[in-house]
């Protein structure tokens, strides 16, 4: 259990350092969620609560590299903490409780899963940058979020085969669940 | 009893929690919950280092062949760069005797060098809606905030009519530093939409300010440029060093395609002569802000003074005028001598004086 936890943390970090410090995975200048697919993996197979705590804590880690900025009227640090949470949080939560049923094999549903995740994320992020840091254009809905979900979608293919080869565990008590589930 | 509540409606709790603590650091964005993790960015800027470094050496070691010829690119440009610079600093040295010697002339104060720093970038912004870059170099390297950093990159100009392709090495302003930890600092590039530097056009020495741009568009955009002034794409642009943080004269960019006309003033796109993409090290230049620029920034209301107004100075009098004061002092002169009524109070004047 404590080791799971571990792992679950570790991949937590892997992902944000992949979106932080690697450029590798960036096309043009649209960068994946890769915490956002683990947020759905986790919401998919251990449902909303795991799927929370780790959108919770991955957009944590991402608002915290955000840091913050002097406003000069006020003259303090004003910081970015809770913008990618807040969002990450509701989707993992969103995702667990709506899509926890659907049939992983199909590559197919995950791709659309992830996609409207992503889509829904960006749109919360929207809204929370609008609000909080008055910076928002109302052209980033298409010219980020669209992009952003749509590389995210395409790439969950691929690492929800990695995710299922790092986290056997999760997969096992998935068959136990729907037992109980039907019983 | 709590624990078995807590049990069983464990999602409800935590999603309220989770919910509660992101949209309170986000109402009140310096809280005692946004510094506490915050302050846990130091760490992380130490662990983004040593990955940052890791991917480096995955990356270069897929791109191998096209960093050995970017490498030997690079070596024959500052072969030449080598040559060209020593004619150059014959004329430098020159130039700056020169130049200081008509600034004592003209009484002008002296221009200052400052010393740089090299430092690498580890990490970028994890998602597309911010921009800001982390640097290895803090605050006990000498860093501090609004100190100005440039960077150097080499350029590959393509081959035209009669001239073979060229590999030139450029310096450019990338941004300034925003925020300082012990050994890693956070840099607002131009690109940024929070940014704004004062910059001139080369040519025509006009003054106008560059604003970056939302999260979706690279080029940062050339305001408030006044409409008598013509500008064409490929013009220079430079800071103007009015802001009090940049040095004057540091090559910001060229002007880009978009030119549009607004009011009585025009707006550009700006290419950045620095590629944002391949930022691998910067330069930080370390010069502390000029705060006299500064003190014009902050308006927050209980700082500002009411102004006060200082009496208006005495017109020189004539002699009439000293005769009619001289009849008034001397009845009040007096007045006092002559001994007070009994039903005064003793400290009379003095009360008047108490708010």
């Amino acid at each position: 259990m404590i080791l799971e936890k571990v792992v679950i943390g570790i991949a937590i970090f892997v992902s944000y350092f992949l979106q932080t410090s690697v450029d590798f995975f960036a096309l043009g200048s649209i960068k994946p969620d890769f915490l956002l697919i683990l947020t759905v993996y986790f919401a998919l197979y251990r449902g909303a609560l795991s799927a929370l705590w780790i959108g919770f804590f991955g957009g944590l880690l991402q608002d915290i590299n955000l840091g913050g900025y002097t406003n000069l009227v006020k003259q303090e640090m004003q910081y970015y903490i809770g913008t990618s949470a807040l969002a990450k949080t509701i989707v993992g939560f969103a995702a667990g409780k709506v899509a926890r049923d659907i049939n992983k094999e199909a590559t197919s549903l995950i791709v659309i899963v992830v996609f409207f995740a992503c889509l829904i994320k960006g749109i919360i992020m929207f809204f929370t940058v609008a609000i909080f840091h008055n910076s928002a254009h109302a052209a980033s809905l298409i010219t980020i979020v669209l992009p952003e979900a749509l590389f995210t979608a395409i790439l969950s293919i691929v690492w929800f085969r990695l995710l299922r080869w790092a986290f056997p565990t999760v997969e096992k008590t998935e068959g136990p669940r729907i037992i109980r589930r039907i019983g | 009893m709590l624990a078995e509540i807590l049990s069983r409606y464990k999602t409800g709790f935590s999603l309220v929690f989770t919910v509660a603590f992101s949209l309170s650091c986000l109402i009140w964005k310096s809280n005692l919950l946004s510094r506490t993790a915050n302050s846990a960015s130091q760490a992380l800027d130490f662990f983004s280092s040593t990955f940052s470094t890791f991917g480096k050496g995955m990356s270069r070691f897929v791109d191998s062949y096209g960093t050995y010829e970017a490498v030997r690119a690079e070596r024959d440009a500052l072969r030449e760069k080598v040559k060209s610079n020593l004619d150059l600093q014959v004329e430098l040295v020159r130039l700056r005797e020169e130049n200081s010697k008509l600034r004592q002339a003209l009484q002008l104060p002296p221009v200052s060098n400052h010393p740089v720093l090299q430092a690498e970038v580890i990490s970028q912004d994890p998602d597309n809606w911010f921009r800001t870059i982390i640097i290895n170099k803090g605050s006990a390297e000498g860093v501090a905030t609004y100190m100005p950093v440039v960077a150097l990159q080499t350029v590959t100009l393509p081959a035209e009519a009669g001239k073979p392709a060229e590999t030139k090495l450029v310096v450019g302003v990338v941004g300034k530093v925003i925020q300082v930890n012990p050994h890693s600092a956070r840099i607002l590039p131009l690109t940024d939409q929070f940014s704004r530097i004062g910059v001139t056009l080369k040519k025509t020495g006009h003054w106008a300010l560059l604003n970056g741009q939302s999260p979706h568009q690279d080029a940062p955009l050339l305001d408030y440029l006044s409409l008598g002034v013509f500008i064409s794409p490929g013009d220079e642009i430079v800071t103007s060093g009015g802001d009090g943080i940049f040095p004057r004269g540091l090559p910001v960019g060229t002007v880009g395609k978009r030119i549009e006309r607004l009011g009585s003033f025009q707006k550009a796109e700006v290419q950045p002569t620095i590629d944002f993409k391949k930022l691998d090290f910067v330069i930080v230049i370390q010069k502390k802000v000029e705060t006299e620029a500064l003190n014009f920034l902050p308006l927050k209301p209980d700082t500002v003074e009411e102004p006060k107004l200082s009496p208006a100075p005495p017109a020189p009098k004539t002699e009439k005028d000293a005769a009619d004061e001289a009849k008034p002092k001397a009845k009040a002169d007096a007045a006092a001598t002559a001994p007070k009524p009994a039903t005064a109070p003793p400290d009379a004047d003095s009360a008047e004086e108490a708010p």
